[in-house]
């Protein structure tokens, strides 16, 4: 007779009660919890440190959404770290290969708890979508790479929002108040310098990375006032000096820019959606619309989005093929070389972009 | 079971796909890797994901297009073996395509006119490798939490 080796793993809701309860360690240990309220895609969201190493890590990205006070929070995140707080987490029941390729812990991820695990900040990410109560563990603040800062709680937000019927894209987003572009495209195609490039103009600014889109109703929602500029364009942008985080470390970071406050009334906090714009370097000396396809933007938003985000599949798949669907699609080719960042081009390229987005044209073939 | 009889599934939970205006787009989420078939060959991965046998599908294909059929041939099982290559389909094991009722391949225009017929191509990315994690981890802390650096993978020259 075979003997049934029981195993000695604990439950993901156990586990996850296990951190949870070192949390409030950490947290009466620090003196009690600083709790910060939020405002994102109209859902009141709680942040509790423990103690004050994380936050000013953690919230200048998400300060432009900030409210006062929320009494009835849908979701609540306690953020900690272990060093500052003299607080040891428990460590993980699993073996190294449960760890999955997008960061997902095999074994302790079911319909209740999700359990990520970032390689590179080495954050551990726990969230129980049954009791809105979510996790965000580091060893130590000194371990949270530039990029975490400027799109802290990711994977959170992405596991959370799905169950609210509100999916996190992975693009960029700028708008007027009546209607918004989500602006996609590879890394490097020119997404975040069109974006931060509106700063001050009459377009306004909801993200150069990621955002939020209604399913239902299609609107956009800004998540970050964060933006990021590989180091040999910070120069260009000098009217967002006021806003640039990590100017002596630009020898090995992006320049990591954080909009609010210094440009509040630059930034928009939710549009319409209206079009999507899958941007990419073209020929012309003007930047140009023509018209794309749905599979065009479906290829252009889903494998970036479904790649880095765990828990993202089929579900995301289809959400982002409605969502590609309902709205026009194109192709925003913008001069390589010639795409500067102040002068005539950047205000001509702005008000024109506005106009597209008030008037909702569609145009075969518009020189912006 | 024979070449022609051979069947396929696209079964594989690391692989997802949607088709869309003609076009389907498919990712590998294990590899990080994303394809995209445009008119015949998103066609052909209908007909496949519909459960056509090899022989099936080149029937339909042969009274579909006005074009040699050794060149049908030659170009479907091509981009069959591709799509087998890259692990996005498998050879089934089963019932033999008899018994299946064979879902016509989908036609744009009326059935008196012949379309054209365009070689079916696999349109392979791996730009986004990289968001993967694909390195097994080594370095850990004394309390068996994983503390080294995300390693970069090398990234293949894409197709596109």
């Amino acid at each position: 007779m075979i003997e049934q080796v029981k195993s000695r793993k604990p439950s993901p809701l156990l586990f996850f009660d296990q951190v949870y309860n070192a949390y409030h360690k950490a947290e009466k240990l620090s003196g009690g919890s600083n709790e910060y309220f939020y405002s994102i895609a109209q859902f009141p969201v709680r942040l509790r440190f423990a103690g004050p190493a994380l936050i000013s890590s953690i919230t200048p990205a998400l300060e432009h959404l900030a409210v006062s006070f929320s009494k009835t929070p849908a979701l609540t995140i306690c953020v900690w770290d272990s060093v500052s707080t003299g607080t040891e987490i428990p460590s993980p029941p699993w073996n190294f290969e449960d760890y999955g390729e997008k960061g997902e812990v095999r074994g302790f991820n079911n319909d209740r708890i999700k359990t990520f695990f970032q390689l590179g900040s080495n954050a551990l990410t726990m969230i129980d979508l049954e009791r809105n109560l979510a996790i965000f563990w580091v060893r130590s603040v000194n371990n949270l790479p530039y990029y975490i800062q400027g799109a802290p709680l990711l994977f959170l937000f992405h596991a959370w929002f799905d169950r609210k019927g509100v999916q996190l894209v992975h693009a960029g987003a700028l708008g007027i108040k009546s209607g918004g572009v989500l602006l996609a495209g590879k890394s490097g195609s020119g997404k975040s310098t069109i974006c931060l490039s509106s700063v001050g103009l009459e377009l306004r600014y909801l993200g150069d990375d990621y955002c939020l889109v209604d399913k239902k109703s299609l609107v956009l929602f800004s998540l970050y006032n964060s933006g990021k500029l590989v180091a040999a364009d910070v120069s260009k942008f000098s009217f967002l000096n006021a806003a640039l985080s990590n100017r002596e470390k630009l020898n090995s970071e992006k320049g990591l820019f954080f909009l609010y406050p210094h440009f509040s009334d630059k930034l928009l906090t939710s549009a319409p959606l209206r079009a999507i714009l899958i941007s990419r370097f073209g020929s012309g000396r003007l930047a140009r619309l023509t018209p794309a396809s749905a599979a065009d933007a479906l290829r252009a938003l889903a494998p970036s989005t479904i790649f880095q985000l765990p828990a993202a599949g089929t579900a995301t798949l289809s959400a982002l093929l409605d969502i590609v669907k309902s709205v026009p699609v194109f192709y925003l080719d913008t001069p390589q070389n010639d795409f500067e960042a102040k002068g005539t081009h950047r205000i001509i390229f702005n008000s024109s972009l506005a106009l597209f987005i008030n008037t909702r044209q569609h145009l075969d073939q518009r020189h912006l | 079971m024979s070449l022609k009889d051979e069947k396929y599934q696209v079964e594989n939970p690391d692989v997802i796909y949607r088709i869309i205006d003609g076009e389907t787009v498919i990712l590998n989420l294990a590899k990080g890797y994303y394809y995209n078939l445009r008119k015949t060959g998103s066609k052909i991965w209908e007909a496949i994901d519909n459960g056509l046998s090899r022989d099936q599908l080149l029937n339909q294909l042969f009274s579909r297009y006005d074009v040699d059929r050794e060149e049908i041939i030659k170009s479907v099982t091509k981009f069959i073996e591709e799509l087998k290559l890259e692990g996005l389909i498998m050879v089934k094991n089963g019932s033999p395509s008899s018994s299946v009722k064979a879902i016509p391949l989908k036609q744009e225009k009326n059935d008196n006119q012949r379309e054209v017929f365009e070689i079916p191509t696999l349109e392979k990315y791996t730009d986004l490798q990289e968001l993967l994690l694909l390195d097994p981890i080594h370095d850990v802390d004394a309390a068996g939490w994983p503390s080294g650096k995300k390693k970069k993978v090398k990234i293949k020259k894409s197709s596109k």
